[in-house]
């Protein structure tokens, strides 16, 4: 080996383990809260938490890892909870199978508009998923005769199993299911993302697109496998929300619902995954806070995105790693 | 020995709206030599090495490799087939370490599909030029030669059988100018590489090249051995001005 510099060690990459037991002990307080504190109430804003921090988490592995912002990201969250609620009502077919097939209907959609959408960039993208995810909600809002449209779909729960109790008015089977699938989801992303070929052709492409090229890897391969496999987690996890919240509405699609996961992404941390999960936290309960405000809260995201992308580009997640915030 | 065509550039003609930045250029690369691609900057140097690599298209002409079309194919297609190139103005992957940058190079020209392979096969390339920096320091932080060598192993880490170097000496210091032309001299030398080397630090170019082609204003101007092409009077006056034919 050549002579080292002192001065590297500084620089070298080294495990952030003071961020480690932040982590741990946030994982820890999330984990048992619901069942300590038994009321509905508080089950309901984890579970939703817990939803939208994988859903930013998802969305970010596009948005943060290759710069493929997808405005149309909650439609694909709409086409899983419809088609597993869709399965189910009207084939019988178990939720829990329900939540596969909706997102793999979901990542199929996703590898199609991707393949149709990928060879161009920024805001060509966003722009084109974002009218992708319109018509996807205008679709399901024209054909009642399968979706009931406006009128809403009423969904089943999710089928007692094992010792899972979905009548429970608790919602800790809920909560018992979402906690493992969202940090399962968060994991797998952390994983392909740095342990995997894949993980490194993504952050090749996002460092130098030309070099990436120049080096044998194929933009349009990753980019679309990356987009599929998002839209994929999209359709399962709407499928869960379906079986939850048990009634559908077009309005999930809606482009409102994108920013809204946008938003945790964001301010989580634009690139870093686990960071969606204290932002949708944080989000969650200023919206039951600002509940009253109803249409006055996308104001109040627009103003916290805006402050979070110039003060705060890191997010959420650069401030825990940073010592920031202590 | 019979010399065998590595390379073919055959009447390659690439048009940017109205300029023409390659007319009709026409020459082989043979198999293990080190070939000049000289000229005044803007002659289509760069533009002639894109076209190869496949980040270009031409107009018009076709490239072909060991006798194989590669006109149009696109850039991770040409690298999988075993040609690598650096940029004029050097690339890496800031936000990975040393480490990682070559491992790109190692895993998706097609060498290694197993992660560790790659590492061990980058860890020896950094140990073979001598790298002189912490294997986990993020690209960044390197300086400019560092930067250099980094492209270098980054592209010879695939064992390519045919380099193109875009301006890899320029901007270095005497020591780091030493060191890469040693690097190229072994391998060159070990693996019998074909080397295309754009460059216009020239005695450089002298020492190492067997051949030369000189470009100038997108034409093929001259072509032939190091000591020809410093005396050819189209060259001088290309690069030197006219007044010193007068001379």
């Amino acid at each position: 080996m050549g002579k080292v510099m002192e001065s590297d060690k500084n620089i070298v990459k080294t495990s952030l383990t003071q961020r480690n037991v932040v982590i741990t002990t946030f994982l820890i307080v999330l984990i048992i809260t619901p069942f300590i504190m038994k009321k509905a109430f508080v089950t309901h804003v984890f579970i939703t938490a817990l939803l939208y921090g994988a859903l930013g988490a998802s969305f970010d592995f596009a948005a943060g890892y290759l710069g493929i912002v997808n405005f149309g990201y909650a439609a694909f969250m709409g086409v899983g909870a419809y088609t597993s609620a869709i399965l189910a009502i009207r084939f019988g077919v178990n939720p829990w199978l329900g939540l596969l097939l909706g997102g793999i209907i979901a990542g199929i959609l996703g590898f199609i508009t991707g393949i149709l959408t990928l060879r161009l960039y920024g805001l060509f993208v966003a722009c084109f998923t974002w009218f992708l995810g319109m018509a996807f909600m205008f679709l399901i809002a024209v054909t009642p005769e399968i979706t009931r449209g406006y009128l809403g779909l009423n969904v089943p729960p999710l089928p007692n199993f094992w010792i899972l109790d979905f009548s429970d008015p608790l919602r800790l089977s809920y909560y018992s299911v979402i906690l493992p699938l969202s940090l399962s989801i968060l994991l797998f992303l952390y994983y392909l993302g740095n342990k995997t070929k894949i993980g490194l052709a993504f952050k090749a492409l996002r460092g130098s697109e030309l070099l990436a090229m120049a080096s044998g890897v194929n933009p349009l391969k990753y980019r679309v496998l990356n987009f599929a496999l998002t839209c994929f987690f999209a359709g399962v996890l709407g499928a869960f929300y379906a079986h939850y919240i048990k009634i559908l509405t077009p309005s999930l699609l809606a482009t409102g619902k994108t920013i809204e996961i946008l938003t945790i992404a964001y301010i989580g941390g634009r690139g870093s995954l686990w960071g969606s999960i204290p932002a949708a936290f944080l989000i969650i309960s200023f919206l039951e806070f600002l509940r009253p405000l109803e249409a006055y809260r996308f104001i109040i995201y627009g103003i916290i995105l805006i402050l979070v992308m110039i003060f705060y580009p890191g997010g959420l997640a650069r401030l825990i790693a940073r010592k920031e915030l202590f | 020995m019979k010399s065998i065509t590595e390379l073919e550039i055959n009447s390659v003609v690439k048009k940017f709206g109205g300029l023409i930045a390659l007319n009709n250029v026409s020459f082989e690369v043979k198999s293990g030599e080190i070939l000049g691609l000289i000229g005044p900057n803007g002659s289509g140097k760069t533009t002639l090495i894109n076209c190869i690599s496949g980040f270009y298209r031409p107009e018009a002409g076709k490239i072909l490799y060991k006798g194989r079309n590669i006109t149009g194919l696109k850039p991770y297609q040409i690298c999988q087939l075993g040609i690598g190139r650096t940029f004029q103005i050097v690339e890496t992957f800031p936000a990975l370490t040393v480490l990682e940058n070559v491992m790109v190079g190692a895993i998706f020209s097609g060498l290694s599909s197993n992660l560790n392979e790659a590492k061990l096969k980058s860890r020896e390339i950094l140990e073979y030029i001598n790298f002189p920096r912490d294997e986990n320091v993020l690209a960044k932080y390197l300086n400019l030669g560092e930067m250099k060598l980094l492209s270098l192993a980054r592209v010879l880490v695939s064992n390519p059988k045919l380099l193109l170097l875009d301006e890899i000496i320029a901007g270095l210091t005497p020591i780091e100018e030493a060191k890469i032309i040693e690097v190229l001299k072994e391998i060159h030398k070990k693996q019998k590489i074909t080397i295309v080397l754009v460059e216009h630090v020239m005695r450089v170019v002298m020492k190492l090249c067997n051949r030369i082609v000189v470009l100038h204003e997108g034409k093929k101007i001259a072509e032939g051995k190091p000591e020809e092409i410093a005396q050819n009077e189209k060259v001088i006056e290309a690069y030197l001005g006219e007044e010193y034919l007068k001379i």
